[in-house]
């Protein structure tokens, strides 16, 4: 069931956070968006969503340092799905080390991320 | 000022122009107003780029989200969402309008195009050209200004308009390159065959930098199948041919062979570099002798090239070519290339010849042989020298081996002291610079070291258990250096001790016979007997140790084999086979009557599905006298007349509880057995109950009057009455029809017809087309005879045709699809029910003819 699944969205441009949020939305999970790395933070100490999905490029703070933060400093294991733009394999691996659990390149694929975050939602399940 | 120096000295001839104050002042007016002017319109002018930035941020919130909608919407949505996307459409078409709107619009569609991939890209694609956007594009191609141009020809590529092809072609030959670039790549991006026109057209150049952006487009291409490009070797523009080259390469068409051999004779240096490198890939020996012909003719870079080429792909037949070059270049590359060449070819044919000091050599032949004999001999002249150079020679003990350094003044000088090989690798001592004083003892713990016993223990001095040796040079005078060789070696203290070797000793000492054996040593592995094996096994004289040993390891199975008992009553019952699993088959007794069948294959499942339980007995106990009481909800056991059994179930009154189990299954009510034939029709009766409808009444009158079973007469009447009452409700539901045709269709269309304008009218009949139904058909035929205008009847018109002609396809793909649903279906009925196929014939037939009806009716 993912009706009602909390996903935060963290993602700089506008265009597409708007885009990814009305799909996903309409996907059928309650998503919160959030424009950068500050807004990430504030939004996580206040509350912990079903799964995350940000962009690595963020202003503030990174998605890395996302990763690192959710892992390490709240200690949950809430899914986090990076989505990165191409020719950032570096970035990517650091992000899997961290424990980011998935990726999506850009050009993102707002059909290819909803199955993405459903089987990241059903693997957290199980 | 009196009694100090001048610093500067009057120029009486100089003197500042007599300029009138009031022009001064104009003038310092003049400037002022102009830098006030001057900021006052940059102000303006960034106010107003900020202010127009910011009402585009503002305008693009707004849009996104009705670009969403578009690129979202589904064909199966709601009424509802259908009605909401209309809307949507039309206020888009009125947002258009505003040339602001468009240009934000497309910068959306622009933006996100990037940012987007699969079919949510497509979409855009789409929404790009419904919104007639792509007009704005074409438009733009048409500017003097190239920077708008170009622009254009971007957007157009962005968004795979694909129409704006032939436009764009135009541009490959223009004059303003940045035009001409950015068509370059739109002619390949928007269709296959653009790369085809691009080679052939192009008459300017193509920079390495476009070239590598073309093949990236190329790359990227869909279900790009790429053109033989041996076919543009042969262009008058070089840029091409380079291209043609590269892409030949990064395609792999070595189809082309002739060609690029022919290439390497082009003038152009380049060409000929690329044409060599191409060869090289594709290994093109038949090249190699133009190769050598042209390499007269080509620069530097090109000759290199060519001896590459000639490394891989030649063989010794050009070893006279290389040499030739070799010894006629005096180039020091070329030289060295080839000479490279020859030594890969074959190898170390040519040796170093350069900085090598020959007399080296000699001195080397003559002073220290390679021979064990001459360098002791090397080994004995060298402390000479160093004497003669008053150093006092130093006692030596060393005698096993060593590359030992000495050094003569400044210059480091090795001598190398190989004595026997398997020694030398042990040490390495250097002393280079390191001279050891007079008297002083170098001190190494070289317990590690195999112990060397010189034959004349007297002369040379070395006792196992010197911990510290003498390092000293050695003199030629002294005794028993010269039997260096004759040095025999122990090895005694290589091991760690001597019961380490022992054991060693006693390990590799082979053992006869397995009887000597310890066989506790073998207590960690098990044995394995079985018991007839144990009692047939002949007992050895020799190992009766063993036997009781394995006696006392034996490992029985007995316990694990099922029991003997269960195996036998298994085989007489016939059971299935329960050879490998060990669980103690059920105990059923075999019943005798012979119409119970005796294996479950023989069950006929039919019966047991059609089986009915009557309740006429268990009504009759008496509750009172059933002791069962369900303690459990699964009890689901359809006798409800059996609620109040009371069944013991405690282990203490097993015996007796299954006894009062036997009685109550004597109440059970006896199965009921019917023939076939009344199964077939009871069953016909089932089939008719679940599909049929009023024109099975004939055939259940028939059932009435044939059979002689009650219940089934009863069943047949049943039916019967019932599809009787179906024709009210056929006429009931006719009646609701009619009364549906006279209520007024709510049509969504119609509603939004009256509000909007011409523009938006002609879109949403556009929309009609793409999911109207009968209804839109009939609004249709309404505007053709009520609406005023001329334009809107016309568009209705064509509308309407083309949506009678999608309606009527799409009936007869339904139509197709039912028939095909339905043969598959009646093929599978058994023969005995072959009438049902018939019965549904006639229920296809009536429908396809309701179909036509109604599509008359359309008509």
């Amino acid at each position: 069931m993912i009706e009602g699944k909390k996903l935060l969205l963290a993602e700089d441009d506008n265009l597409l956070a708007s885009l990814l949020r009305y799909r996903l939305e309409k996907g059928g999970y309650e998503v919160s968006l959030s424009k950068d790395g500050k807004e990430v933070k504030e939004y996580l100490t206040y509350e912990i969503p079903d799964i995350i999905v940000s962009d690595i490029m963020m202003p503030y703070f990174s998605g890395i340092e996302l990763i690192d933060f959710v892992r390490n400093e709240l200690g949950s294991k809430t899914p986090i799905i990076i989505i990165s733009s191409a020719g950032n394999e570096e970035n990517v691996l650091t992000a899997f080390e961290l424990g980011a659990n998935d990726f999506i390149s850009k050009p993102v694929s707002p059909s290819e991320l909803i199955v993405r975050v459903k089987r990241e939602l059903n693997n957290a399940k199980i | 000022m009196i009694g100090k120096e001048l610093t500067y000295q009057n120029i009486l001839l100089i003197s500042a122009p007599k300029i009138h104050t009031d022009l001064l002042w104009d003038l310092t007016f003049l400037f002022v107003g102009l830098a006030m002017l001057y900021f006052i319109g940059i102000f303006f002018l960034r106010n107003t780029i900020s202010n127009k930035a910011a009402k585009v941020r503002q305008r693009k919130k707004e849009l996104s989200p009705m670009v969403n909608e578009f690129l979202f919407h589904q064909e199966d949505a709601d009424t509802k969402e259908k009605s909401n996307y209309l809307n949507l459409r039309i206020e888009i078409r009125e947002l258009l309008r505003v040339d602001l709107n468009r240009i934000v619009l497309s910068e959306i569609l622009l933006d996100l195009s990037r940012d987007v991939s699969g079919d949510t890209k497509k979409r855009l694609f789409k929404l790009y050209q419904d919104l007639d956007l792509d007009k704005d594009a074409f438009y733009k191609l048409k500017s003097w200004r190239w920077e708008v141009v170009s622009k254009g020809i971007l957007e157009l590529t962005q968004m795979q308009v694909t129409e704006s092809y032939s436009f764009i072609i135009k541009f490959i030959n223009d004059k303003r390159s940045t035009i001409r670039k950015q068509a370059e790549i739109a002619t390949v991006n928007l269709k296959h065959e653009g790369i085809n026109y691009f080679l052939d057209t192009t008459k300017y150049r193509i920079s390495e930098w476009q070239q590598l952006k073309l093949l990236n487009v190329i790359r990227n291409l869909e279900d790009y199948r790429p053109p033989r490009f041996k076919a543009w070797l042969t262009s008058k523009n070089k840029d091409v041919v380079l291209f043609a080259i590269r892409l030949i390469k990064f395609y792999n068409q070595n189809d082309a062979s002739s060609s690029l051999i022919e290439l390497l004779k082009h003038r152009n240096n380049q060409i000929k570099q690329e044409a060599i490198q191409c060869i090289k890939e594709f290994h093109i020996v038949e090249a190699l002798d133009t190769l050598k012909l042209v390499f007269q003719k080509g620069n530097m870079d090109v000759k290199i090239s060519i001896l590459d080429a000639i490394a891989i792909l030649g063989s010794t037949e050009e070893m006279e070519f290389l040499k030739h070059v070799e010894a006629k270049y005096s180039d020091f590359a070329i030289k060295g290339k080839a000479i490279s060449v020859i030594n890969r070819i074959v190898p170390e044919s040519i040796m170093p010849t350069e900085n090598i000091d020959n007399g080296l050599e000699h001195d080397w032949n003559k002073n220290v042989s390679t021979t064990v004999d001459d360098k002791k001999e090397a080994a004995i002249n060298k402390p000479k020298e160093i004497s003669g150079m008053g150093m006092d020679p130093i006692e030596s003990t060393e005698k096993e081996t060593g590359q030992v350094s000495l050094d003569q003044d400044t210059e480091a000088e090795t001598m190398e002291f190989h004595l026997e090989d398997e020694i030398a690798e042990n040490m390495e001592i250097t002393v280079d610079d390191h001279r050891i004083p007079e008297g002083e003892e170098l001190s190494v713990n070289l317990d590690f070291l195999p112990i060397v016993i010189a034959p004349k223990t007297g002369e040379v001095d070395i006792s196992p258990k010197q911990e510290n040796f003498k390092y000293r040079y050695v003199d030629d005078e002294e005794p028993g250096i010269e039997n260096i060789l004759q040095l025999g070696v122990d090895f005694e203290e290589i091991t760690a001790n001597g019961s380490f070797v022992g054991e060693i000793e006693l390990e590799t000492g082979e053992k006869d016979t397995w009887e000597d054996m310890d066989i506790s040593e073998l207590n960690f592995l098990p044995i394995v007997t079985s018991n007839v094996a144990e009692q047939d096994k002949p007992k050895k004289g020799n190992g009766s140790d063993l036997d009781t040993e394995i006696r006392n390891h034996i490992v029985h199975y007995e316990d694990v084999l099922p029991p003997k008992k269960l195996q036998q009553k298994s085989e007489e019952k016939n059971y299935l086979d329960t050879s490998d699993d060990k669980e103690a088959p059920l105990q059923i007794k075999k019943e005798q009557n012979p119409k119970r069948p005796n294996s479950i294959s023989e069950i006929n499942w039919e019966y047991i599905r059609d089986l009915k339980v009557e309740h006429d007995i268990l009504d009759a106990v008496p509750r009172e006298n059933l002791k069962y009481e369900p303690q459990h909800e699964y009890y689901d056991w359809p006798l409800d007349g059996l609620d109040s059994l009371n069944v013991n179930q405690t282990d203490d009154h097993e015996n007796e509880s299954f006894l009062e189990l036997e009685d109550f299954l004597k109440h059970l009510p006896k199965p009921k057995y019917y023939s076939n034939e009344i199964l077939s029709v009871l069953e016909l009766l089932d089939r008719i109950e679940e599909l049929g409808d009023q024109r099975e009444i004939p055939l259940l009158n028939d059932v009435m009057e044939q059979s002689k079973m009650d219940f089934i007469k009863e069943r047949a009447k049943e039916l019967i009455k019932r599809f009787s009452r179906k024709d009210d409700l056929y006429e009931v539901a006719w009646e609701l029809d009619a009364f549906q045709d006279n209520i007024v269709e709510y049509n969504i269309f119609e509603e939004l017809f009256t509000t909007c304008d011409m523009d938006s009218k002609i879109m949403l009949m556009k929309e009609m087309l793409v999911v109207g139904d009968e209804k839109e058909v009939r609004f249709l035929k309404k505007l053709l005879h009520e609406e005023p205008e001329q334009k809107i009847r016309t568009t209705a018109k064509k509308v309407l045709r083309q949506l009678e002609e999608r309606l009527l396809h799409e009936k007869r793909e339904c139509l197709k699809q039912a028939e095909s649903e339905i043969e598959p279906k009646t093929g599978t009925l058994p023969l005995e029910h072959a009438f049902l196929n018939e019965a549904q014939h006639k229920d296809h037939d009536n429908s396809k003819s309701s179909q036509i009806n109604s599509q008359k009716n359309i008509g």
